[in-house]
């Protein structure tokens, strides 16, 4: 080959280089909205109530429980626990000392559990229905699997109360890590109000910090956080 | 005789000297009391030690008495480590890690020795870690009069 042909060939490949990729690419999708069938209910639904809970991994027993958006409320003798359902933080409230946990109350699964699975609703068959504490219940099944390498699956079954538009007055929880011994675990609600609660409830001391021991940059970031609901947690109008 | 006596003497007191004062085993027996103090049912007992004077130590041991109010005692174990004090109940740095299987199910108590006080946290079996509890303790009151409750009650 010669210089000059080797200098046309060069030439060439450096205008096809650029044509050949233009012609793959692809114009930007807009991002997908996911799906009623691909949410977890649990989540995007039943966003303001107050309830009695019982059972659960905390296993309660009418425990007074109330939600306002993306924060949940427990009440003890004499302190109350709020997680945010968005950051999975709790903070304990005891007269007028707090403190912050990086992780859920148990009290608040299964609301705070399974964020990041994707979920599989089925939707409720139209005769498919059972009366729980005196409510008709339509049964919805979901499967939740995780996003990662998890060997489990979650069968999650909620009894839907049609005179309480649907709010799930009862859950069950059936983990299967593919061996035999899968785990059943029960959430029952009572005295379920649709109303949606004060958010009065939600407030925390602006200082809510296990001490004064922690990084200024930490302090900044971390407290007083939820004195006020967030914007997006408005309550609806009363139903 | 006399120098093999000195040498002897000698030699004991080095090794006495050897060995560090606080490779002795430290015991924490309390029962759980919630944040307000007032005392749960149940409580543990806890060695934080080291064999072969290891330091620091780290290794712990013991049993969960009157685990549920049932009367039985469990065993646990773990080690001392530092866990970020967003996770521990009002307490900074190394706290004892104690695997309690006495709810059949996966819980870990986090004991702040320097603060006494401790954290429950329960396992969602893959859906990720829960508070199930927190409060303080009394280090020594193993025996003292106890509650009713147990310490999953809240």
């Amino acid at each position: 080959m010669t210089t000059r042909s080797f200098r046309l060939v060069l030439l060439s490949c450096l205008v096809a280089v650029p044509v050949c990729f233009q012609g793959q690419t692809q114009p930007k999708k807009a991002p997908k909205a996911a799906s009623r069938e691909s949410q977890n209910p649990l989540i995007s639904e039943y966003k303001y109530f107050s309830a009695k809970v019982s059972g659960g991994i905390a296993n309660d027993h009418n425990r007074k429980i109330y939600r306002s958006g993306n924060l949940m409320r427990l009440d003890f003798d004499n302190s109350y626990r709020i997680t945010d359902l968005d950051t999975l933080k709790m903070w304990g409230v005891t007269g007028d000392s707090c403190i912050e946990f990086a992780g859920p109350d148990a009290g608040a699964y299964p609301f705070a559990a399974y964020h990041d699975f994707k979920v599989e609703r089925i939707p409720a068959k139209e005769k498919e229905e059972e009366t729980v504490d005196g409510h008709v219940c339509k049964i919805e099944n979901m499967t939740f699997n995780p996003p990662d390498e998890r060997p489990l699956v979650v069968k999650m079954k909620l009894w839907k109360a049609e005179d309480l538009d649907a709010f799930p007055i009862k859950i069950e929880v059936d983990v299967n890590r593919g061996d035999a011994n899968n785990e059943k675990i029960i959430s029952t609600y009572t005295d379920v109000s649709l109303t949606a609660p004060d958010p009065k409830l939600f407030q925390h001391p602006a200082k809510c910090s296990a001490d004064d021991t922690q990084l200024p940059s930490q302090k900044s970031k971390e407290t007083g956080g939820h004195a006020a609901p967030k914007k997006d947690s408005t309550p609806p109008k009363n139903p | 005789m006399k120098k093999l006596l000195l040498v002897v003497t000698v030699l004991t007191l080095v090794a006495s000297f050897s060995v560090p004062a606080s490779a002795k085993t430290s015991v924490y027996a309390f029962t759980f009391r919630d944040t307000s103090g007032n005392p749960y049912c149940e409580g543990l007992t806890l060695a934080l030690y080291t064999p072969g004077g290891v330091e620091p130590k780290a290794l712990v041991d013991g049993y969960h008495f009157n685990a549920n109010c049932g009367g039985t005692t469990v065993n646990v174990n773990g080690f001392k480590a530092g866990v970020s004090t967003y996770y521990q109940y009002s307490g900074t740095g190394a706290v004892l890690v104690v695997s309690d299987p006495f709810l059949g199910t996966g819980v870990t108590f986090l004991v702040n020795t320097a603060v006494s006080r401790w954290t429950g946290w329960e396992s969602g079996g893959g859906a990720g870690e829960f508070v199930f509890n927190y409060g303080t303790y009394v280090n020594g009151t193993m025996a003292d009069k106890r509650g009713t409750k147990p310490v999953t009650e809240r």
